[in-house]
């Protein structure tokens, strides 16, 4: 076996060797890293200087050097005692616990079929081998699974809808742009390697706007600051449109060059109009007007979008509505100029090759709905659970019911790192290897290079790999092991090779992608019906059932959609973790401080909370403990969490969400969400 | 001598306290302990006051009061670099009361006190210190000297900073936060 030969300092010296890897978590970044090994553990992380795009990891990507030996790390396979969620486990061996899962395989698939088994894989640890799963359960003969997305995936529809594809540039392409729009993205949270680009541009005269319906690090230095109210992103977009169109300030010659359906969209966006957008958003006029000029005056312009606005019921809109105004201004195909969701350039289908499909896979269930689908399901019912990469009772929506929905099921396997809320509803525990114990290959979503997530220490404890779990079920039930081989790294190397890459390849240095566009769209060329961008869709209408120009739809759940629960929600992601995950590291516990609610002056004061005083969130669908943070950086009538918490610190925020979908991309509708809070005690 | 600089850039930091984990990554601290953290100055309480973030360390003060509030000679200066020497110390936490800056750090399982080395052993072998390094936007520098190009951009106070009876070797940059956003500003008023 083939064993740290990326060797980077070749001395080695007294402070160990340094290796290169990636990080693998569901993060903008995907940051390259340089390890330092010291008989054989993980003892230093610093950023790969060959990386340019994002140089120093954060705190998180720091911290792995606590998070491999954490002494709550799973090092056996665990069995339930007692009832289920009660916290007592039995050691077992590897041997007794593939057989349990054998003997109940067998006897599922025998009296109920194979869809009798729900199959989950989170997006906890990204890798081409994860797809090794499917050679398992298609050789088993199908399985219940979902389809659709927790995350993104309403956007990235609104997105293709307009310009066919999920791309955008390079991330540097942000120090040419002479105006940039942060809208609904907090990048010192989530993207925190893109911050620097962001103050390099500011620092050299480019104007910052940020919009974000609460005060970010970010806004603190842009030159003009925008707070809509929750899901109202897309009625800002249609009101600047509205402007730019009726009012003049759009790119004529652009639009008629290359943009379809323009008088269409024309007719329609009369109506809208500033007074309106101004009572909607919550946003004055003047600001309104303020950026629309902005727009006007300034090229480059780029748009650089969330997440966070399209989990709404009308998110999917939202950033159809937002992707056109790059498409209007001209700022499409130009260096600086832009529209920033989701850049898929570096992925690539890195074919792991699979036992042929079986037609029992039944994909019934959109995530979104997962805690419904659970109970809905029949024909057959569920009686099985299979979950890995994943933590759905944490950071799925509409928690309690899922649990309940967890709670009807006989048997519940679930391959983890550690004891997480979903882990301890489980009837087996398996314990899941680490970024540092198997080689695989990663892409972003944000920079376009292909990465290593290479092999650099012994599996800790005995802990075996995914892959490794797989391959010995399907020994165990007389399935053809060769889909799952024992040699990983040969399979991805093969598969590399196809692509004109190879492992070896990547252990010198992150590659950029060999078709990946440095700016995009510079071509004018575009994978729409009509080979223009679409300010009008078609398919909207045939896929989605929605009209082909883009409209604003308050969101179901919103602000005075329920007079009991008159807050709204907005859950963002954590600065010190990547949803629940880290949860187990002492290093980043210590900067912790706990789910803290931000809330508005006059809210607490209207429910008698001083700063720092403990409180329950609350609404039909459940509560959570909290502690209160006032905070005037965001408006009445909106609260602010970050994810990602577990029961033990007060419980998941998305005991509140429910289980919602979106109107494009089978999306999650996480933000229609509102709330009432109370003092604890 | 007196040689060493900090330049933090209040606009630059956003408070993603990687600075702090490197810290603590680099000197392998006990739980609880950490030499370098993060201060957010008014977390949005004070809607007429900024907000900014932070992140401090030891000083290695001209004139450290750790030094001189010392009564064991603990702390010494080596090339500019203010330096405590854990044989010598007692625990006797004085530094803490007297240090402006909170850089002293008492270790209950030592039962001394810790602080920031700026790295010493990094700086000898020609490498920035670990904060330096892992920060992800630049706002923290470190510099050997203060030129007159870097003293002309420089503040050495803001508000709510201790008055510097310490000659401390932190300066400061930027004034975008400190100024306050429009946007914000307005929408205050309404």
């Amino acid at each position: 076996m083939k064993k740290f030969i990326n060797e980077i300092s070749k001395e080695g010296d007294s402070m160990g060797k340094k290796y290169r890897t990636s990080c693998p978590r569901n993060c903008y970044s995907t940051c390259s890293l340089l390890v330092t090994v010291e008989d054989g553990r993980v003892t230093k992380i610093e950023g790969d200087p060959l990386q340019l795009t994002t140089r120093q990891p954060c705190l998180k990507g720091l911290s792995y050097v606590e998070q491999v030996y954490s002494p709550e790390r799973l090092v056996y396979p665990l069995v339930r005692k007692g009832q289920r969620g009660g916290g007592q486990w039995e050691k077992v061996s590897w041997d007794q616990a593939l057989e349990m899962i054998v003997d109940k395989l067998k006897v599922i698939r025998e009296v109920s079929g194979p869809e009798a088994v729900f199959y989950y894989a989170g997006s906890g640890s990204s890798g081409a081998l994860n797809k090794l799963a499917k050679a398992f359960w298609y050789q088993y003969g199908g399985y219940t699974g979902v389809y659709g997305d927790l995350c993104w995936s309403a956007g990235l529809e609104g997105e293709r809808l307009v310009y066919g594809e999920n791309r955008h540039s390079d991330p540097q392409d942000i120090l040419n742009s002479k105006l940039l729009i942060l809208w609904g993205k907090n990048p010192s949270y989530t993207n925190i390697q893109e911050t620097r680009w962001i103050l390099d541009a500011v620092e050299s005269g480019t104007k910052l706007v940020v919009i974000d319906p609460f005060k970010n690090p970010l806004a603190e230095v842009a030159d003009l600051f925008l707070q809509p109210r929750p899901g109202t992103d897309g009625l800002l977009a249609l009101t600047i449109i509205q402007e730019l169109i009726l009012d003049g300030g759009y790119d004529r010659e652009f639009v008629q060059n290359y943009c379809q359906g323009f008088s269409e969209l024309k007719a329609e966006i009369g109506a809208y109009s500033l007074a309106k957008g101004a009572e909607g958003t919550g946003i004055l006029a003047e600001q309104i007007l303020a950026l629309v000029d902005l727009f006007r005056e300034i090229k480059p312009a780029r748009i650089i979008s969330g997440y966070g606005l399209q989990r709404y019921t009308n998110g999917g809109e939202t950033v159809r509505a937002m992707a056109l105004i790059p498409a209007l201004t001209g700022n499409i195909g130009i260096p600086g100029g832009g529209w920033n969701y989701a850049n898929l350039q570096s992925s690539f289908d890195l074919e792991i090759p699979l036992p042929p499909e079986p037609e029992r896979i039944r994909l019934s269930i959109p995530v979104a709905r997962m805690a419904s689908g659970l109970h809905e399901t029949t024909d057959p019912a569920l009686r099985m659970a299979w979950i890995e990469y994943g933590n759905p009772l944490v950071s799925n929506p509409n928690v309690n019911k899922l649990k309940a929905g967890f709670g009807k099921l006989e048997f519940i396997v679930v391959v983890d790192q550690f004891i997480t809320d979903t882990a301890a509803q489980a009837d087996l525990i398996l314990p899941a290897k680490s970024m540092f114990e198997q080689t695989d290959v990663v892409t972003s979503y944000w920079h376009s290079y292909i990465q290593i997530r290479d092999k650099l220490i012994e599996p800790y404890a005995g802990i075996k790999t995914e892959p490794w779990i797989y391959r010995q079920l399907a020994l165990r039930m007389g399935y053809d092991g060769h889909w799952i081989p024992e040699d990983t790294e040969e399979l991805l190397d093969k598969q590399l090779r196809t692509k004109g890459l190879s492992l070896e390849m990547l252990r010198q240095g992150p590659v950029y992608a060999p078709w990946a566009n440095p700016v995009v769209y510079c071509d004018y060329q575009f994978e729409t019906p009509s080979g223009k961008i679409q300010l009008v869709s078609s398919e909207a209408e045939a896929i989605w059932g929605l009209t082909r120009v883009p409209h604003y739809r308050p969101p179901v759940e919103s602000n005075g959609s329920d007079e009991r629960y008159p807050l709204h929600l907005v859950t963002i992601h954590p600065r010190g973790r990547i949803h629940s995950q880290f949860r187990s590291n002492r290093w980043l516990n210590e900067i912790s401080q706990g789910p803290r609610l931000k809330m508005n002056i006059d809210d607490a004061i209207l429910r008698s909370l001083k700063n720092g005083d403990p409180i329950i969130i609350y609404n039909d669908r459940g509560k959570i403990n909290a502690s209160v943070e006032i905070s005037w950086g965001l408006n009445s009538g909106v609260v602010v969490i970050e994810e990602g918490w577990w029961l033990r610190e007060g419980g998941s925020v998305d005991v509140l969400s429910e289980d919602r979908i979106t109107d494009l991309g089978y999306g999650t509708a996480f933000h229609d969400c509102l709330v009432e809070v109370r003092k604890d005690g | 001598m007196g040689k060493y600089y900090w330049i933090f850039n209040l606009d630059r930091c956003i408070g993603c306290e990687s600075c702090v984990l490197a810290c603590k990554q680099e000197h392998n601290t006990l739980p609880g302990i950490q030499y370098r953290r993060l201060h957010i100055v008014n977390p949005e309480l004070y809607p007429e006051f900024p907000t900014y973030r932070i992140s401090i360390a030891c000083n290695h003060c001209e004139d450290p009061a750790c030094l001189k509030g010392c009564p064991v000679n603990a702390y010494r200066k080596r090339n500019g670099i203010v330096i405590h020497h854990p044989n010598e110390c007692i625990g006797c936490r004085y530094c803490l009361w007297v240090c402006p800056y909170d850089a002293p750090q008492y270790s209950k399982q030592k039962r001394k006190v810790e602080k920031c080395d700026l790295c010493e052993e990094r700086l000898i072998r020609g490498l920035e210190p670990a904060c330096v390094s892992a920060c992800p936007t630049q706002a923290l520098e470190l510099v050997e000297h203060l030129d007159s190009s870097i003293q002309g951009n420089v503040l050495t106070s803001i508000s709510g900073f201790p008055e510097d009876e310490t000659q401390v070797k932190l300066r400061l940059k930027g004034t975008r936060r400190i100024d306050g956003v429009q946007g914000f500003s307005k929408r205050r008023e309404r």
